[in-house]
């Protein structure tokens, strides 16, 4: 077969593709496990319970939930990830410093222990059906450690007393409804096994700390389905999958595999788990399956967990080591061949590759060609120097000799990592067929060359090949620490603008628009033009936003930290290449290849209020949560107005501004928040309560015209019982804003809409989607109660 | 190697290790516990340390010369040279303690998670002050430490000046607010206000500016009140920002003794107190008109009636006295360069202060004015504004008011905690 040369100005050589063209499908890569947590809500075309034991079990699942939970199980994690880092820098000893770590949280789970044998000794003997709400509410506020916690403990364990009268009161309110099997055995042994699942579950908290993937939850999905359904779960989490595969879609074509899942859990799947565990414990039947259950999280413990990222970051230098050392000709696929391997396991989709060695061995040929211009001795002190005239010293002061010889070595490996992370992604028939592979390949190669090197090509090449540069700031990618595990990259120059209201307005930030962050977190005036200096950054496999803010600087938070997407890269920086287009904006769970950015704004810096802790801690910016619950038969929407928005709602209350203008401004508040939270776009903020599925991401699989009509009907119950709740009760959102906690909670509820048991039955996997539209548009105006809240609730 | 050679090495070999070991000693962490340090704000923690840091490693490094040269001395010659460098350095090191202990006091006074929440407040009321005039000129605003003491009056040590150990410069504004001012801290704002004119570079054109504004004045008179520009600058940064608190504040500091209230001491930055509180009234007439200062204007004269003080002294209180709506003109009201062009009054409305004013914001506020925290940092300035006028006007709720400003205050500074 004849052969055309690969068009890349990185190389003019022959095809790699042999005369007898391989077909790598005969390889058979393993099933996908993804995170081996899979979404275990969704189970694909299940959607009724069959008895009413499994809808017992299903409701408390799910109303066990507690967002708030996930944020104290992720402070955790993020601190003990901190303290694990210092001792990295520290001492190096990688045993020791997770033997300290875990001696740091012995005290923590002496404590929660001691919190589930403080319940037991109240309320075991007790009968559930004679305890009323207020009691365990009480009894959770009231209880105490015993010894002074770590500060950083404290939080977590407010959150857990509060997981606890939940299980209690959850325990209580099945007894009273007389569903008989509910803590059949009485509360006392429940209580008592519940201890048994606190070192778990705060083991994979450590083990996520410290980069390792915990082993996976299969077992316990598996149980879930045969209870509600009587059927195991799909093998292989076919639900996570599906999901991730949705997400690598909805990205654009430039994007995909750029930005992907990270492997492993998040903070939600720990809860999750731990929500199913304690419902099996509630709902079992004898000694015997309780034992059962907590002899299954036990064994989760002693599972081995897989150290992906520790095996990548030690991969990643060896293989930089490699690069650097290359004698001149000398091949680098060998060393591309060994480095593979290591990326995928971090990579969520990276288990495509796995399993097919020869599509490995090629991609390792052939990248090896491809970077032989950047590496070998006469080649990279060429790129090195590049590298430090795009501006490698203004980013950090660490900056040596040999960290400039090593820093070509560096980049390159990124490339060669990008790239394989972007090939991951290929679809199968594309990964099947050495012919398209190669394509593909050098497409995914020089988009990662663009994304980390300097320009290394002639001007006549760019002129051509203009997408060979992602900017005209003709910068560099830096992969830091230089000297250490590499965490994140940043962008070696950074960028000064200036924000007018109208671009904060339209850039969307993790929570909402920038303008937020702006005026509720910085304090900066409403209206104000700010001119800041943009850093820009990358995160790699397993990196969370607080990493990179331990790493630039003592003073700064995670919560400087926000996506470059496209529209934020155009409206910026005027380069909306170096943007990164996002299927989900969740800050604390990111993915790899996410562009972020932060702004230093002179004299500015973050507002606090103190924490339960007394730690001072960042403002809360405001939001949207939707609740869709099928089982009740109604939507709750928590809308949190952060302090300052607060303020100037009660501001004009005070002022009696007039309802139409007062529902306007809610109307335009509302409007950009909602929308895509119903879309599916950031499913971290809502709830499916239903039978078959909780996950927000689900809301995706909705044609268009049934999302927009969700929206707008929500929106119009929403805007007009605001309208009539501020015309008659505004005093209550006044007292609730005069209260001295951060922000305010709106929260309505609005019951028996229409159309939302049509929307649950188009959500189902293989659900019909027809009418549901008409379905949420017809109906009368539903009955809408509206509470207000001083502070945070998210439900 | 000779006797002498020996004998002088020996001597000055224990010297040399006593310092370098005593150097070795210095450490931040045993100037101020580590409690005191972290009731810091963490910016302003980490800007001090790394000054101290730099201070101590300064005087490490001149240490380790003294050791080097002592290894190396082989002549008498030599070792004299090493005692000339030993004497610098006991002088080097003495400075540097100096600065280490200022700031270790200044750190401790952070005593109680009570104290270090109304100082955390002072540092943000009297950085917000600065920067709100600052940031219009396009300077930056430089990070605050206030610290309690003693006595009558507070006092600065301006950033950006060069400290005791001759060597960088002063990372921080150090303030003394004193205790009795605690909870009516517009002291604060004048400390501010010199700061503020340090860094602008106002002082010798606001001083230009009354000398050629009063130059048709008796002799004298001009000259006196340029001299005093300093501390009328302050005075009038600390109006612009609390208005009349910040008048009746100051009486009730400088009204002691009448010999304290007349004296006037050339060479003395601060005016006669007699002139400075009637300056302060006048300055709220010039802006707000008729109001309870005119009263306290008059009682000050009748308490200090100017024949209290000598001849020379009451005539130029004489003098002054019918000059003062100019030199609240000239000062307030006078375009400056150092304030590229514009007036204080343009940078800092002292109408934003005004009664009216004050009491139409809470007003509006309500409770959350007290109790929100955007509120309290978006107008912490105002609030202090507000509660020292009400101390001043009604003195028989003065307890029930500066307990509101404490409250507020200990939520600024982030020490009481959100329900």
């Amino acid at each position: 077969m004849a052969q055309g040369n690969v068009a890349t100005p990185f190389l003019e050589m022959p095809s790699f593709v042999s005369e007898e063209i391989e077909s790598f499908a005969a390889e058979t890569p393993p099933r996908t496990i993804g995170s081996p947590f899979i979404s275990v809500y969704e189970l694909d075309g299940q959607s009724e319970y069959t008895d009413p034991e499994r809808e017992t079990y299903a409701s408390f699942v799910q109303d066990l939930y507690d967002e708030e939970f996930d944020e104290a199980l992720y402070e955790l994690m993020i601190g003990a990830r901190g303290l694990h880092e210092e001792q990295l820098v520290s001492s190096g000893a990688g045993a020791d410093g997770e033997r300290l770590l875990r001696q740091h949280f012995s005290q923590l789970v002496r404590e929660a222990e001691a919190a589930v044998s403080a319940f037991e000794r109240e309320f075991g003997s007790r009968d559930p059906g004679s305890l009323a709400e207020s009691e365990v509410d009480a009894f959770a506020d009231r209880y105490a450690p015993a010894s002074a916690l770590e500060p950083e403990f404290e939080e977590f364990l407010g959150k857990w007393k509060k997981k606890l009268a939940g299980v209690v009161k959850k325990a209580a309110g099945f007894v009273k409804k007389g569903v008989k099997f509910a803590a059949k055995l009485g509360l006392g042994p429940v209580l008592n096994k519940i201890k048994a699942l606190v070192k778990p579950m705060l083991e994979k908290v450590l083990q996520m700390a410290i980069g390792r993937l915990p082993e996976a939850v299969r077992p316990a999905a598996q149980q879930l389905a045969a209870r509600l359904f009587g059927t195991p779960a799909p093998e292989g989490g076919e639900g996570a999958a599906a999901a991730d595969s949705s997400s690598a879609e909805a990205a654009p074509a430039a994007d995909a595999g750029a930005v992907q899942a990270s492997a492993g859990p998040d903070v939600t799947d720990v809860q999750q788990e731990l929500d199913q565990q304690l419902a099996n414990l509630f709902l079992a039947s004898d000694e015997v399956e309780m034992e059962l259950e907590v002899a299954r999280a036990r064994g989760d413990e002693r599972q081995a967990s897989v150290p992906a990222y520790a095996d990548l970051d030690r991969a990643r230098e060896h293989f930089i080591d490699e690069l650097q050392n290359l004698s001149e000709g000398e091949d680098a696929a060998p060393h591309i061949q060994n480095f593979i391997p290591a990326i995928l396991p971090a990579l969520k989709l990276g288990m495509k590759l796995i399993g097919r060695p020869k599509v490995v061995g090629f991609l390792a040929n052939l990248l090896g060609k491809v970077i032989g211009k950047l590496i070998g001795p006469e080649a990279a002190p060429a790129l090195s120097r590049a590298i430090v005239d795009a501006g490698l010293k203004l980013l950090t002061l660490e900056v040596a000799p040999q960290d400039e010889q090593r820093v070509a070595a560096s980049s390159v490996a990124a490339t060669v990592e990008e790239t394989a992370r972007r090939i991951s992604a290929l679809p199968d028939y594309v990964l099947d067929n050495q012919e398209l592979l190669e394509g593909f390949a050098l497409e995914a190669f020089e988009q990662a060359a663009a994304a980390n090197l300097p320009p290394v090509l002639s001007e006549a090449v760019y002129r051509e090949r203009p997408d060979l540069l992602e900017s005209r700031s003709r910068t560099a990618w830096v992969m830091l620490p230089l000297r250490r595990r590499k965490r994140y990259k940043k962008c070696a120059r950074t960028f000064r603008v200036r924000i007018t209201p109208h671009m904060a307005e339209e850039i969307e930030s993790f929570e909402g628009p920038l303008a937020d962050y702006l005026s509720d977190q910085l304090g900066i005036e409403e209206g104000a033009e700010v001119e800041a200096e943009v850093h820009l950054y990358e995160t790699l496999p397993g990196t969370l936003l607080p990493d990179i803010a331990r790493e630039e600087a003592e003073t700064m938070k995670a919560g400087q930290l926000h996506p470059l997407t496209r529209k934020a890269a155009g409206l910026l920086l005027g380069e909306p290449r170096m943007g990164r287009m996002l299927p989900e904006l969740n800050r604390r769970n990111v993915g790899v290849g996410v562009r972020l950015y932060s702004l230093a704004i002179p004299g500015k810096r973050i507002l606090t209020v103190p924490g339960a802790d007394g730690k001072p801690r960042s403002r809360r910016l405001g939001g949207v949560r939707v609740a869709l619950d099928a089982t009740r038969d109604e939507i709750r929407v928590c809308i949190f107005l952060s302090e300052v928005k607060a303020q100037r709602l009660a501001l004009r209350l005070r002022r009696q501004s007039h309802p139409g203008s007062l529902a306007a401004a809610f109307q335009k508040y509302l409007a950009p928040r909602l929308a895509p939270v119903l879309h599916g776009a950031r499913p971290e903020r809502v709830r499916l309560i239903h039978a078959g599925m909780t996950s927000g991401a689900a809301l995706r699989r909705l044609p268009a015209d049934a999302a927009t009509a969700l929206s707008a009907r929500l929106s119009e119950a929403l805007v007009t019982a605001f309208a009539e709740f501020a015309k008659t009760q505004s005093q209550r959102i006044v007292a609730a804003s005069e209260d001295t906690a951060d922000g305010i909670t709106i929260r309505f509820t609005i019951a028996r809409p229409a159309g939302l048991q049509q929307l649950f039955k188009a959500l189902q996997p293989n659900g019909h989607t027809a009418g549901v539209a008409d379905a949420l548009l017809r109906g009368s105006r539903p009955d809408v109660r509206i509470e207000v809240v001083p502070g945070y609730q998210s439900e | 190697m000779s006797e002498q050679l020996q004998a002088l090495r020996a001597q000055l070999a224990r010297q040399v290790s006593h310092w370098v070991t005593a150097a070795a000693r210095l450490d931040p962490d045993d100037l101020a516990s580590a409690e005191a340090w972290s009731r810091l704000e963490r910016y302003l923690g980490l800007s001090l340390r790394q000054h101290l840091e730099g201070v101590i490693a300064s005087v490490r490094a001149e240490g380790d010369i003294l050791t080097a040269m002592l290894r190396s001395a082989g002549s008498v010659t030599a070792l004299r040279e090493l005692r000339q460098r030993l004497l610098t350095f006991r002088r080097k090191f003495m400075r540097a303690e100096t600065t280490l202990d200022f700031y270790a006091d200044a750190i401790n006074t952070r005593t109680s998670s009570h104290t270090a929440g109304l100082l955390r407040a002072c540092d943000i009321l009297a950085h917000r002050s600065m920067a709100l005039a600052l940031d219009q000129l396009g300077h930056r605003t430089p990070v605050v430490l206030t610290y309690v003491d003693k006595g009558l009056g507070a006092s600065i040590l301006k950033a950006g000046l060069r400290l005791w150990d001759g060597g960088k410069e002063s990372p921080a504004a150090a303030i003394k607010i004193v205790r009795h001012n605690l909870l009516r801290p517009t002291a604060l704002l004048h400390e501010a206000g010199h700061q503020f004119a340090h860094i602008v570079d106002w002082n010798r054109e606001l001083a230009e500016t009354l000398d050629r504004g009063l130059a048709d004045a008796p002799e004298g008179v001009a000259e006196a009140w340029a001299s005093w520009a300093s501390e009328i600058a302050a005075d009038a940064f600390a109006f612009a920002h609390t208005g009349y608190a910040s008048v009746a504040a100051l009486h009730d500091v400088l009204a002691g003794e009448g010999s304290f209230v007349f004296r006037h001491t050339p060479g003395d930055p601060h005016p006669i107190c007699y002139l400075r509180v009637l300056l302060g009234t006048e300055t709220c007439r010039y802006f707000y008109g008729a109001g309870p200062w005119d009263e306290l204007a008059a009682s000050w004269s009748a308490s200090y009636p100017a024949a209290g003080a000598n001849a020379r002294t009451q005539r130029l209180l004489e003098e002054s006295v019918p000059l003062l709506p100019r030199i609240v003109r000239l000062t307030l009201d006078t375009p400056q360069r150092a304030l590229r062009g514009r007036s204080l009054r343009a940078l800092v409305s002292p109408e934003r202060v005004s009664p009216a004013e004050l009491q139409a914001m809470e007003a509006r506020l309500g409770t959350s004015l007290y109790t929100s925290m955007h509120w309290v940092w978006e107008e912490c300035i105002r609030l202090l504004a507000l509660t020292g006028w009400r101390v001043a006007v009604a003195p028989a709720e003065a307890t029930e008011t500066l307990k509101l400003q404490e409250t507020s205050m200990l939520r600024l500074g982030g020490s009481l905690q959100a329900a």
